[in-house]
């Protein structure tokens, strides 16, 4: 006797209306991936420049690599940005450790007035970004 | 059967989903003559707030307890002693006594009495001076941790003698901080205390915290990544503060022993260990010594750290053990690595 009982199996191989959905689905899922990641693979677009003084924030800037040249005063400091790196051009202190720190340009970096409280700090809008999550000096 | 079979996963699933990833806290405090950031991971944030607010408490309380630029700290009161017995504080007593410890264990290089030639140069101030060779001779009568005179629950200094716990007190700081993150139930936080770095736990990923070593011949780059889990990591350098004479530059760092700028050879030491206060007097005390005396020290000392040197030709030396946690591929510049070992 034969254990097995043969089977007509219709297998219809045309794709329907809904396969084409699924594709369409999954395609505008893969855009939108790419769309939302592409602006963080290219990196450096999204860091920003926070100044403050005594815990109050004086200005918030968008860093870009390509920026130009410029100079913003803030009260006695002026701070220049150039091509996505920062500085303390000059500093009313006496000790001038601000103006010596010199140029950042990375997530984390900081630059800071002691006595005047000023301080200059680079973020990354998405922290695990950073290269690292302090300096030691 | 089968339909609750297939539901238990899903619904543990679920559970899994509803706990709470550590919520972070931070804040900017100025204390001790510097910016201090402190960042804490907790169950939720009112419980990184309060812990973040006992942090900043103890600070401030450290401040007004060891800063001797305040007239009404009780190491001000110490160091108006003029041959007198002073009462101390018990907590200001065992850290001066830790001090001491260190002086003698670093020969001399560590020594918390060169307050009177640290006023001389004025680091701090606005004038900083090059003080002449003969005022510095004269001032080094007054230096020498090994005078400190402890009584029971008293400090003697002889006269024009004064203290600066500068060297040691963030470095304390950083070791009381612990102690506060424990109590408040914070297992992950990153603090930098003006640059001497505790990172406590791991990262809120569970990696180990990334701590950049600066670059001491240029402030903008770095040496590289060390990658930390529960360990202090404290930096000496003359590259931060320090004023320019005469086409010569003066930093802040005084060999103990000449009252003079410390100039051995080295332009950075950062002491990687499980102690801030040992790492805040060590990294000071080896910056001084240079590198053959740093080396040899490391080499004999009881207590196991870790150190990163550079020297004036930018080589870096860093110890054994740190051959897996110090990661330079994000150095810009090219340096040579020397590993050190202790055969």
């Amino acid at each position: 006797m034969n254990m097995f009982t043969s089977q007509k199996i219709k297998v219809r191989l045309r794709p329907s209306l809904w396969d084409a959905l699924v594709v369409a689905a999954v395609l505008a899922t893969a855009a939108a991936l790419f769309l939302f990641l592409l602006p963080k693979a290219a990196g450096s677009g999204d860091l920003t420049c926070t100044i403050s003084q005594n815990g109050q924030i004086l200005d918030t800037i968008p860093i870009t690599v390509g920026a130009d040249d410029e100079e913003r005063t803030y009260g006695d400091y002026v701070v220049q940005f150039n091509h996505g790196h920062i500085r303390v051009k000059s500093a009313p202190c006496a000790n001038q450790d601000c103006v010596h720190t010199g140029w950042i340009s990375r997530g984390g970096q900081s630059i800071v007035c002691l006595p005047g409280r000023f301080v200059v700090e680079l973020s990354s809008e998405n922290a695990a970004e950073q290269p690292f999550d302090a300096v030691v000096k | 059967m089968k339909k609750q079979v297939f539901l238990l996963p899903l619904l543990l699933l679920l559970l899994c989903g509803c706990q709470q990833a550590p919520q972070e806290s931070s804040t900017q405090v100025y204390a001790m003559d510097t910016m201090m950031d402190l960042t804490v991971y907790a169950s939720t944030s009112e419980a990184g707030e309060q812990a973040l607010h006992a942090a900043e408490t103890e600070i401030y309380r450290l401040d007004a307890l060891l800063s001797r630029h305040d007239e009404s700290s009780a190491v001000s009161a110490i160091n108006k002693s003029n041959g007198t017995p002073v009462a101390a504080d018990e907590e200001v007593l065992s850290l001066l006594k830790t001090s001491v410890d260190y002086f003698q264990q670093t020969n001399g290089a560590f020594d918390v009495t060169v307050a009177p030639i640290m006023d001389a140069w004025n680091f701090t101030g606005e004038t900083p001076r090059v003080p002449s060779r003969q005022e510095l001779d004269q001032l080094l009568t007054l230096v020498g941790s090994d005078r400190i005179v402890f009584g029971d629950g008293t400090v003697t200094l002889e006269e024009g003698m004064a203290v600066d716990l500068g060297g040691i007190a963030k470095g304390y700081a950083s070791d009381r901080l612990a102690a506060v993150f424990e109590e408040n139930g914070v297992d992950s936080a990153m603090v930098s205390l003006g640059g001497n770095v505790y990172a406590r736990g791991t990262r809120p990923d569970g990696n180990p915290w990334r701590i950049a070593v600066q670059d001491p011949n240029d402030p903008s780059a770095y040496l590289g990544v060390l990658l930390l889990t529960d360990k202090y990591a404290i930096t000496s350098g003359g590259y931060q503060r320090y004023f320019e004479q005469d086409g010569v530059t003066y930093y802040h760092i005084i060999d103990p022993k000449t009252g003079d700028v410390a100039r051995n050879g080295l332009t950075s030491v950062t002491i990687v260990c499980d102690s801030g206060t040992m790492g805040d007097a060590l990294s000071t005390a080896l910056f001084v010594m240079g590198y053959d005396n740093a080396v040899s020290f490391w080499q004999s000392y009881s207590t196991d750290f870790d150190m990163i040197l550079v020297d004036e030709a930018g080589t870096v030396y860093l110890t054994e053990g740190l051959k897996d946690c110090f990661d330079s591929s994000l150095a810009e510049h090219e340096y040579e690595y020397v590993y050190l070992t202790k055969n």
